[in-house]
């Protein structure tokens, strides 16, 4: 136990290994690079942080196909909260529906801005716990979540900002595809993995994170 | 200070009153399938003694094979004799329970907040979406809520003053809370034990053996019938909800490709996931109170979205605002959706009791960002009215038109059509089917016994042989192609895809559609020609 206490405080590794599920999808290899390489830059230039978001807002929705570039931007609506004709319909379907809403109030309130109200509702889903575990098995969930509680704000919060564009980006995506939206968030994953491999090592309870990789190795 | 929150408080409860009881009868558009089990059996008890099911007294109500908690039917018994058999008749006891938990949350968050805390909490409880939703249905979990988030308040109080009336009061209450739903069977027993000695240390644990012993006392009797039902029934509805027993699980473990080690650990996992999803934020915030049946965009979290803020504000601060207190409180949410995780889906009425120690921590947290950041609460309390706007309209405008399938919608319309002409029939057969393609199997004999088609001690007359039937009224499947002829005059009222065929062309006539709030022919009405 002693010895894996010091991998756990130690070694990145453990957590990459740890964070296995989402290196399952090989085939998206390239993703991840470039979302590394994005990273990098990304800590390094203090400066640039705040235009290289965008980037990466851009980067994740490109992964998960609802938008392109062709010489001009392409989206697929069907497959977003954002502008789906579906959901258009659906609002002005509520909008003649209700006969208690002044009309001037009722063309206001039912408009596309009740489609942020899937967005949030995606974006919360993706950052639910009940995800993570999904996601990243229970290992990386539980280690994830104990280093959640970790972080400093103010001297950390790049790292949040980095977090809520992925999920933020992720949830332009009607139905969210987990695993692929959370993809760009493995650097910060990783990054709270190890706070909180670290937080569990100092409080004797490194035994949850080893019960939790038999549990992932026997629910595979 | 105290004065004004006493007042606020008030205003609070006037608030919530009106939410709560507006158009009582109308949304939800139908009494639902638990509901109108209820309300039978509590205006079955008033007039014979007996259930549904010819049970003098029961302790616990067959219903369904669900055997539901008593306390609900019995408190019941005077709405119905004050509203007479109609929805009020059955959901003002839920409505009045929803009324009373504003008042309590506002006291029991004033005790350990202070009283700014108290107004916050009360307000918070007051526009809860899920707590209105609940309140206006007759549901005995909203009651249990009611009933234990009391006992946790005459607990505070003792604790406070001393007195020892509260104290007994307390067991008394959280030994109800037994007889109110069967969540509370596991949880009544967890706040019992924990909640006194997280406050008063364990080692003060002998003075609350005699807090114990008249709990337990309550619930011997009903505790009694709980063993002497599993005994009987084994395999009851109730018991049948345990994940366990939940069909894809049983499918799972019968699987032969499947080791058994890993059969074991997901018998252990399901319990675990089904806990961690009590708290997902989507669910709490955005669209777990599932008003619709498809994803939209007016779909409703148990709180208001932008609870969210204040309420991991006030996780964060809790130990500041809530002081000894804040132990018992996380503590207290933590532990109420334990038994609703040992049971399948994700029913939202089951983990009713979490919401009191949620809305709790956020009317702290509400206030501790008034206190640091007044710009910002006031952005907070806006966003709070506007989302409490949005829900509204969800809820008292667009769910009603859409809902009607998952209360049974047309029953009570289907009766309210033949009752003036019911006489001059001589038999009125109804089919249990209903819902678009017929999908759904409903209990139609108890919608139209409790809106009067015929009495309580009809029913316990009733033949159960192919349906059920009762004087001239017959609950059936109907093939008409094995439709018996019979002599006399016959209304049928049958599922809008049963239409007739063959001979019954020429014998019966369409005289009525019952369509659902949304337009969706849901029953035919034939007659004889």
């Amino acid at each position: 136990m002693e010895l894996l206490k010091v991998k756990v405080a130690k070694y990145w590794w453990m957590a990459a290994v740890v964070l296995w599920p989402l290196f399952g999808e090989i085939k998206l290899l390239r993703w991840l690079l470039a979302f590394l390489a994005l990273w990098i830059i990304y800590v390094k230039a203090a400066k640039l942080r705040i235009l290289l978001l965008p980037i990466l807002f851009w980067m994740v929705i490109v992964l998960n196909q609802v938008c392109g570039w062709t010489g001009r931007l392409n989206c697929d609506w069907e497959r977003m909260n954002l502008g789906n004709p579906k959901y258009s319909l659906m609002i002005e379907g509520y909008k003649y529906d209700d006969v208690v809403t002044p009309y001037q109030v009722r063309t206001r309130l039912y408009s596309g801005r009740m489609e942020i109200n899937l967005w949030f509702d995606s974006a919360l889903k993706l950052m639910s716990l009940g995800n993570l575990l999904t996601v990243l098995g229970w290992a990386g969930g539980i280690g994830v979540a104990f280093g959640v509680t970790q972080i400093k704000w103010r001297k950390d919060w790049y790292y949040l900002a980095w977090f809520l564009t992925v999920i933020g980006a992720g949830a332009m995506l009607e139905m969210v595809d987990s695993k692929k939206a959370m993809l760009a968030a493995v650097p910060v994953l990783v990054w709270l993995f190890y706070l909180g491999g670290k937080k569990m090592a100092s409080i004797n309870m490194s035994w949850l994170l080893v019960a939790a990789i038999v549990v992932d190795l026997i629910m595979r | 200070m105290k004065k004004l929150a006493v007042v606020l408080i008030i205003i609070a409860i006037a608030v919530g009153s009106w939410l709560r009881v507006k158009d009582l009868d109308k949304v939800p558009p139908h009494l639902g399938n638990d509901e109108i089990s209820i309300a039978f059996d509590s205006y079955s008890v008033l007039k014979t003694g007996k259930d549904e099911h010819g049970k003098s007294w029961p302790l616990s109500f067959m219903s369904h094979r669900s055997y539901k908690a008593p306390l609900y039917a019995y408190l019941n018994i005077p709405q119905i004799l004050i509203w007479g058999r109609t929805e009020n008749g059955i959901r003002m006891t839920s409505a009045l329970s929803g009324i009373v938990a504003i008042g309590a949350v506002g006291a029991l968050s004033s005790l350990i907040g202070g009283p700014a805390v108290g107004v916050a909490s009360a307000w918070l409880t007051a526009l809860s979406p899920k707590l209105i939703w609940a309140s206006r249905i007759g549901y005995e979990s909203n009651l249990a809520a009611t009933v234990g988030l009391l006992a946790v308040l005459s607990l505070l109080v003792y604790l406070i003053n001393g007195k020892k009336f509260f104290y007994y009061l307390s067991a008394i209450l959280f030994g109800l809370t037994v007889w109110a739903y069967h969540t509370w069977w596991g949880l009544g027993p967890m706040l019992a034990i924990f909640l006194p000695l997280k406050l008063s240390g364990i080692k003060n644990f002998k003075k609350w053996i005699p807090f114990w012993l008249v709990a337990i006392l309550m619930v011997t009797p009903i505790g009694w019938d709980f063993v002497e039902v599993q005994l009987k029934d084994t395999h009851n509805r109730a018991s049948s909800q345990l994940w366990w027993r939940a069909g894809q699980t049983t499918d799972f473990l019968k699987r032969e490709d499947v080791s058994s080690l890993k059969k074991v650990t997901t018998l252990i996992v399901i319990p675990v996931n089904n806990y961690i999803d009590h708290f997902s934020l989507n669910g709490n915030f955005s669209s777990g109170l599932g008003l619709f049946d498809k994803r939209s965009p007016m779909g409703q979290g148990w709180f208001l979205a932008p609870t969210i803020i204040i309420m991991i504000f006030g996780l964060v601060r809790g130990p500041k605002i809530f002081g000894k207190y804040n132990g018992a409180l996380v503590g207290w949410w933590l532990l109420c959706p334990i038994v609703p995780a040992t049971t399948s889906g994700m029913e939202a009425v089951r983990n009713l009791a979490m919401m009191a120690p949620g809305l709790l921590i956020a009317g702290g947290g509400l206030v501790e960002i008034l206190k640091k950041y007044r710009r910002a609460s006031l952005l907070i309390v806006v966003a709070l009215l506007f989302s409490f706007w949005q829900f509204y309209l969800a809820y008292y405008v667009h769910y009603p038109k859409t809902v009607g399938n998952n209360f049974q919608y047309g029953y009570k319309q289907a009766w309210e059509k033949i009752k003036p002409v019911a006489s001059q029939y001589q038999h009125i057969v109804v089919e249990p089917k209903f819902g678009r393609d017929g999908q759904f199997v409903g209990v139609p004999h108890l919608y139209f016994g409790y809106f009067g088609a015929f009495e309580a001690r009809d029913m316990l007359s009733r033949t159960d042989e192919n349906g059920t039937k009762i004087g001239k009224y017959e609950f059936r499947g109907i093939d008409w192609f094995a439709e018996p002829l019979r002599e006399g005059k016959s209304i049928y009222v049958v599922s809008a895809v049963n239409k007739v065929v063959g001979d019954w062309y020429d014998k019966l006539k369409l005289v009525d559609v019952i369509s659902t709030p949304d337009d969706q022919r849901q029953f035919l009405i034939y007659e004889s020609r």
